[in-house]
């Protein structure tokens, strides 16, 4: 997937702003509920007034937008694709966002299958039945555009929320999007 | 109870002795049955296939069929799965590790972790010794440059594939025997470094200098014909003078042929032809000072 509006947005990294000056006694850390608390009354809020699809679908660009960003400012995009992974693998355990593993990566094909552990927005969750990562599908997007100028498709297969105990998402370069 | 109750109860009864057997198992989708019976019945059902569908995975991954297909949304297969998605990881770090990458870390599986970091760190350190005797069989202990055997390797390699046409320079170190008599070894040591390093920095990224041994050095110039490989003498020359007029204690000379192979099958005689031209210039070197000294 690719937002309509592409890599035309306005956020900028430096819209994060400079925590180390504005946080010097609570620092960068705060717990999870508090991102899960924001994360879900703005899936919430998105999706009664636009109803449940286009709420994932925003998230899903938001989401997007971070991936390439957080891709840009702070991993090697020079790297092949294997140590590209490793490093983003080790970026997500150090950001607290979760435990990447690759189950399978066609280098020729590019399709890959990747699971996320322990991950920040769906771990531990009630079972709903239907998955809830839209954002991480954005962001794994968002990463891999950032990193090949490629659009990909990135689903969702299994989740906390289907009731498995990792995320699984299969990525397949996007035709229809290009 | 009634006769559907009854033979429900019944075919349930086998079900679960498959499964107990581990034989395979089949939800049983009854209707009909009393109201009591059917929840009851609906739940076994449900029991049944999540059961089976465990069954099918741990048998898939007692006999390593890691790509076994599992169904979404099972509870009981949780762990199981997650067990499956370890050993898939596992799987594509093993390949990353066949095709060199070294950086492979384990921290999911317990001992077997421990055990392959081990493994891993063991490559790493016999990687780290083959380079070091890599490195050793190609260099000169003393000057760093390349040693003869990498020259003679690069020279083969030159007459499979290369850029011709290709000029080569001898250079050697005129006096050092006399040197190393007179001074000793450790002043010849000293000017050997010292030769080196002035041909070292007269050259470019992609020609090939190597010390063949004793006073002898090599220079391979890809790509380069005669007028560049004069261009190239005239630089050493400029080197040389350069240096002894910075440090005149123990001042360098260094008589230098050069010889141009216009393709694969000359390259022999071009090392030859360098050869001669060297002794020549030693020669006429020769001459030169021993007429300087008479006139002194
Ligand atoms: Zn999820």
């Amino acid at each position: 997937m690719i937002p309509a509006f592409g890599t035309q947005y306005d956020f900028q990294w430096t819209d994060l702003g400079d925590i180390e000056l504005g946080r010097p006694n609570l620092g960068q850390q705060m717990p999870v509920v508090v991102y899960r608390l924001a994360q879900y009354t703005m899936r919430e809020a998105l999706s009664k007034r636009y109803g449940d699809e286009v709420a994932g679908d925003i998230l899903r660009e938001s989401g997007w937008i971070a991936g390439r960003e957080l891709c840009i400012n702070t991993l090697d995009t020079s790297k092949p694709l294997t140590a590209f992974l490793a490093d983003l693998q080790s970026k997500l355990k150090e950001l607290g966002v979760g435990v990447m593993r690759i189950e399978q990566a066609d280098l020729e094909r590019l399709t890959l299958t990747i699971t996320v552990s322990e991950d920040l927005d769906c771990s531990g969750l009630p079972v709903s039945g239907t998955t809830v990562c839209d954002y991480d599908e954005g962001f794994i997007a968002g990463v891999l555009h950032a990193y090949s100028g490629q659009t990909f498709a990135v689903k969702e297969i299994d989740c906390w929320a289907t009731g498995d105990r990792t995320c699984r998402f299969a990525i397949t370069p996007d035709n229809a999007a290009a | 109870m009634n006769e559907a109750d009854r033979r429900y109860l019944a075919a349930a009864t086998q079900q679960i002795e498959a499964l107990l057997a581990a034989r395979a198992a089949k939800p049983l989708q009854p209707t009909g049955l009393s109201e009591g019976l059917q929840p009851f019945a609906e739940r076994l059902d449900a029991l049944l296939e999540s059961l089976a569908a465990l069954r099918r995975l741990s048998i898939a991954l007692a006999n390593g069929d890691l790509a076994h297909e599992t169904p979404s949304g099972s509870h009981l297969l949780g762990p199981l799965k997650q067990l499956q998605s370890s050993l898939r990881h596992l799987t594509w770090q093993t390949q990353q590790v066949a095709q060199g990458d070294l950086e492979q870390h384990v921290d999911f599986l317990g001992d077997f972790s421990d055990a392959f970091n081990q493994m891993i760190q063991a490559l790493r350190e016999k990687r780290l010794a083959e380079e070091k005797i890599r490195y050793l069989s190609e260099h000169d202990s003393l000057t760093g440059l390349h040693n003869r055997a990498f020259f003679d390797t690069e020279l083969a390699r030159l007459r499979a594939k290369g850029t011709y046409p290709v000029s080569l320079i001898i250079a050697d170190l005129d006096g050092l025997k006399r040197v190393n008599d007179e001074l000793g070894h450790h002043v010849g040591d000293l000017l050997i470094q010292k030769a080196a390093q002035v041909l070292q920095t007269s050259l470019g990224p992609d020609d090939v200098l190597a010390r063949l041994g004793g006073d002898e050095f090599a220079i391979i110039l890809p790509g380069a014909g005669a007028s560049q490989a004069d261009t190239v003498l005239a630089r050493l020359r400029t080197a040389e003078a350069n240096a002894n007029r910075k440090e005149a204690v123990f001042p360098i000379h260094i008589s230098l042929g050069a010889g141009v192979a216009s393709d694969p099958t000359d390259l022999r005689e071009a090392l030859r032809r360098a050869d001669e031209a060297m002794y020549a210039d030693k020669a006429e070197r020769k001459a030169a000072s021993g007429d300087r000294s008479q006139r002194r």
